[in-house]
């Protein structure tokens, strides 16, 4: 038995052990080991030496002898197509010895459960047929998930909150597909209805869908999208193709005069490329390492010259040092992006307001409202305004240049509850300033647009829930411009750290 | 102060390929007010096209007393000022008698008649990439459909009424105008300019179904009429200012360029168009399918950038 711990302590063992479900039964020629053993020799006469004393040579035998998987058996799968199942195991067909096996046999078991069609899912080795020495079976052994699934939520996003209700239908035709229905709705006109259908391999995504955006408050318009998107990935990068009609109204008629000429209809034919790389140690706090995204989109796939054509390019880095007291930790972000319209007319006519660049709020420039910064413009006056009423509102118009940056100090509380919830405090500086370029605008300097920067400071709280990071701030503008609009307390919600 | 009109844009040698903005601009014309026209092509059918734009006020004829009052309240420009009150109350009640049943009989005419609706396919969003033209035609029809509940009661039934009432229209404007040179005597009003768009809208555009057109223009005087304006409005002032089309190319050019920068020649006859436009969808669906695939093969970033250099270039 002494043998059997050491054959689990090494290399390969370690990382079986990690997935205990992964198991090799044990044959009538190694009675030694017992079954809940994540390792076992495979049934070959010639490995063993006479008697029950096991040498490290011995293991290191076992570990080097031929084997290769003769048959697999799947049991359990209903709905699930064999290939389905067998594809994942192709790798592990073309081991030819034990180590090899039992390490590809781990990696498939992972792949199987990451389809998510699978509640439960074992992989076990059993004696191939005795006439072939040095053969395996294996023995897929499955319990399929249900074929429906409910979900439903509320959640605050942005400036409003909505309401989320899907339902999705889960390897129905056993390809591991995964069909769902989704309705989002907030208190507001802004809804989205979206069907989708993805499977594994290869791994494709497609989504029709039919949203409305209502940014009345703010830019005077609601935008209607409806189409259909494909996206793939492969390791850190994606790609995603969208073919979407786009419509642009203002029904209360309150828009000023570049909103008024952006409205109206428009095909937006497009694929974007992302790349993203995380290195963070975490993304909800993090202390050490660094992230990067890189979003290409080029639009305007297609013969037809009257597509909306442009190229629009974002590029985001974070970077954390450990301060190494207090839990202290330094985080720096950047953004930056430009947006350059193509085809017809070229740089000469202005950027679609839906593809520009937006800044404020707590995940773009804490201090400042959402798309409380940059170019804007003042709405239509539909009364007079009275004497001593606020300024009237303006439409923001957005940028096709972006800059911003932030730098914070995250630190630990002195509550002991508060760190045991890992709720921390952060202090920070924030600036960015975004223009517009294109159509007809005057020629922006860098000197100029450097000067325009707007900034803020302030502090909060973080609360790194397991949904995502919930954020609730104090800030000053430190630099501020006629028509911004700036916002002291800020609650703010991020799937990753800004 | 030159006002700026936002408009549907020209087509088939009209102003514009909607009445109303037709209207606004012989409105604007007739009462010597100085502006210039700026083309919406995106706006498909939006009802707050006409709008008349004065500095960062603007005012939309589809909101109430529309372009008319808003110039006679804040500009005092008025058309109808030498009007006796008894003339305004007939002004009001000839232009709604142009703006209700004339523009709903054209409004049939166009999308309900089978030939006339083909034709407004092609000419309703010349500006919008195929099939996005098709779907907002389509649906306007839809709407015209719903609007006259052609689906609900007999459609024989309602076409029939629907050009009864515009040819009693019709019959009551060429008696109120009889030979005389407006509508009221020798000053226009801005009942001529509601006419006067209607009758060269019918005059100008292809339609094929033409029992509108046939009828209207029974009445000599109406005939005599829109002639006579033709030359004394449309071409009256050949020095308007008018600013190019930001986002479209008007019927008078006659070349387009190809998503490959190279120059695609705009076919004159329709038939020949309804061909480019069905090859053109085809090359647009085959294109979707092949970048589609590539980007899934090829699934790299250089595929992208040799693309957006390309097409930097280009421009």
């Amino acid at each position: 038995m002494a043998s059997e711990t050491e054959a689990a302590s090494p290399d390969t063992a370690g990382e079986v052990s990690g997935f205990s479900e992964v198991v090799f039964e044990s044959t009538e020629q190694t009675p030694t080991v017992s079954e809940e053993s994540n390792e076992e020799a495979p049934s070959s006469n010639a490995m063993l030496p006479p008697g029950d004393v096991f040498r490290p040579e011995d293991l290191q035998q076992i570990r080097s002898a031929p084997c290769r998987i003769h048959d697999i058996i799947i049991e359990g799968a209903k709905r699930t197509k064999p290939h389905v199942i067998e594809r994942e195991l192709e790798e592990a067909r073309a081991a030819g010895n034990f180590t090899e096996l039992a390490e590809r046999l781990v990696e498939a078991t992972e792949r199987l459960r990451g389809l998510d069609i699978f509640q439960k899912c074992v992989v076990t080795c059993e004696a191939g047929p005795s006439e072939l020495p040095g053969t395996t079976n294996v023995v897929v052994s499955v319990v399929e998930k249900g074929l429906f699934g409910v979900r439903a939520g509320t959640y605050f996003q942005g400036r409003e909150g909505s309401v989320e209700g899907s339902v999705s239908m889960r390897n129905a035709f056993g390809y591991a597909e995964q069909l769902d229905a989704s309705i989002q709705r907030s208190r507001e006109i802004s809804n989205t209805f979206s069907l989708g259908l993805a499977v594994p391999r290869p791994a494709l995504r497609a989504r029709v869908f039919q949203s409305n955006s209502n940014w009345q408050d703010l830019s005077s318009y609601i935008e209607r999208l409806r189409g259909c998107q494909v996206s793939t990935d492969a390791g850190d990068h994606e790609i995603d193709y969208q073919l979407a009609w786009r419509e642009l109204r203002d029904p209360a008629g309150k828009a000023g005069r570049s909103v008024r000429r952006q409205l109206g209809h428009s095909l937006l034919s497009s694929v974007t490329h992302t790349y993203r790389l995380e290195n963070r140690d975490s993304r909800l706090r993090p202390t050490q390492g660094w992230g990067l995204r890189v979003t290409s989109q080029l639009a305007g796939l297609g013969l037809d010259s009257n597509l909306v054509r442009f190229i629009k390019e974002e590029v985001e880095g974070h970077v954390a040092f450990p301060l190494g007291f207090g839990g202290a930790a330094l985080g720096l972000g950047a953004t930056a992006g430009f947006l350059l319209p193509l085809g017809l007319g070229g740089v000469k006519k202005p950027t679609s307001i839906s593809d520009r660049f937006f800044l404020g709020g707590p995940n773009s420039l804490r201090g400042f409202k959402h798309r409380g910064v940059g170019p804007s413009e003042p709405r239509r006056i539909l009364e007079e305004p009275k004497p001593g009423a606020p300024p009237p509102p303006r439409d923001a118009l957005g940028g096709d240049f972006v800059l911003s940056g932030v730098a914070a100090l995250s630190f630990d509380l002195p509550v002991r509850l508060l760190q045991a919830l890992n709720v921390h405090g952060h202090v920070f500086v924030a600036a960015g300033n975004s223009v517009l370029v294109h159509g007809g605008q005057p020629p922006v300097s860098a000197r100029d647009f450097l000067r325009g920067f707007r900034a803020s400071a302030g502090v909060g709280i973080v609360y790194p829930s397991p949904i995502g990071r919930l954020e609730i701030n104090y800030s000053r503008p430190l630099r501020i411009q006629e028509g911004d609009n700036a916002q002291a307390f800020q609650i703010g919600f991020n799937v990753s750290s800004p | 102060m030159v006002f700026t009109l936002l408009q549907h844009p020209p087509a088939w040698n009209l102003p514009s390929i909607d009445v109303a903005c037709i209207e606004a601009q012989v409105y604007l014309r007739l009462a010597g007010a100085a502006f210039q026209v700026e083309d919406v092509p995106t706006r498909v059918g939006a009802e707050q096209i006409p709008a008349l734009e004065d500095g960062d006020e603007v005012v939309m004829a589809s909101e109430s007393g529309g372009i008319p009052a808003y110039l006679r309240e804040t500009k005092g420009i008025d058309l109808d000022s030498a009007l006796t009150a008894a003339e305004r109350a007939d002004a009001e009640a000839l232009s709604a008698l142009a703006h209700l049943r004339l523009r709903a009989a054209l409004h049939y005419s166009l999308w309900l008649e089978e030939a006339n609706y083909k034709l407004c396919q092609h000419a309703y969003a010349p500006a919008l990439p195929f099939p996005l033209n098709r779907v907002l035609a389509y649906l306007a029809h839809k709407q015209a459909d719903a609007q006259f509940q052609t689906g609900e009661v007999d459609a024989a039934h309602v076409r029939a009424e629907v050009y009864r009432q515009a040819e009693r229209a019709y019959a009551a404007l060429a008696t109120r105008l009889g030979e005389q040179r407006y509508f009221f005597g020798n000053r226009p009003s801005r009942v001529d300019a509601a006419v006067f768009a209607h009758l060269l809208f019918l005059e100008k555009a292809p339609l094929v179904e033409t029992s509108l057109k046939t009828s209207a223009f029974s009445h000599p005087n109406l005939v005599k009429y829109v002639k006579r304006l033709e030359l004394e409005v449309l071409s009256a002032r050949p020095d308007m200012p008018r600013e190019p089309p930001p986002f479209t190319r008007t019927p008078g050019q006659s070349s387009r360029r190809g998503w490959w920068g190279g120059k695609v020649k705009k076919e004159d006859t329709r038939s020949e168009e309804e061909k480019r436009l069905t090859s053109r969808a085809w090359y647009f669906v085959g294109a979707q399918v092949a970048a589609v695939i590539a980007y899934v093969v090829f699934s790299s970033l250089e595929v992208e950038e040799v693309e957006l250099e390309e097409d930097y270039e280009e421009d």
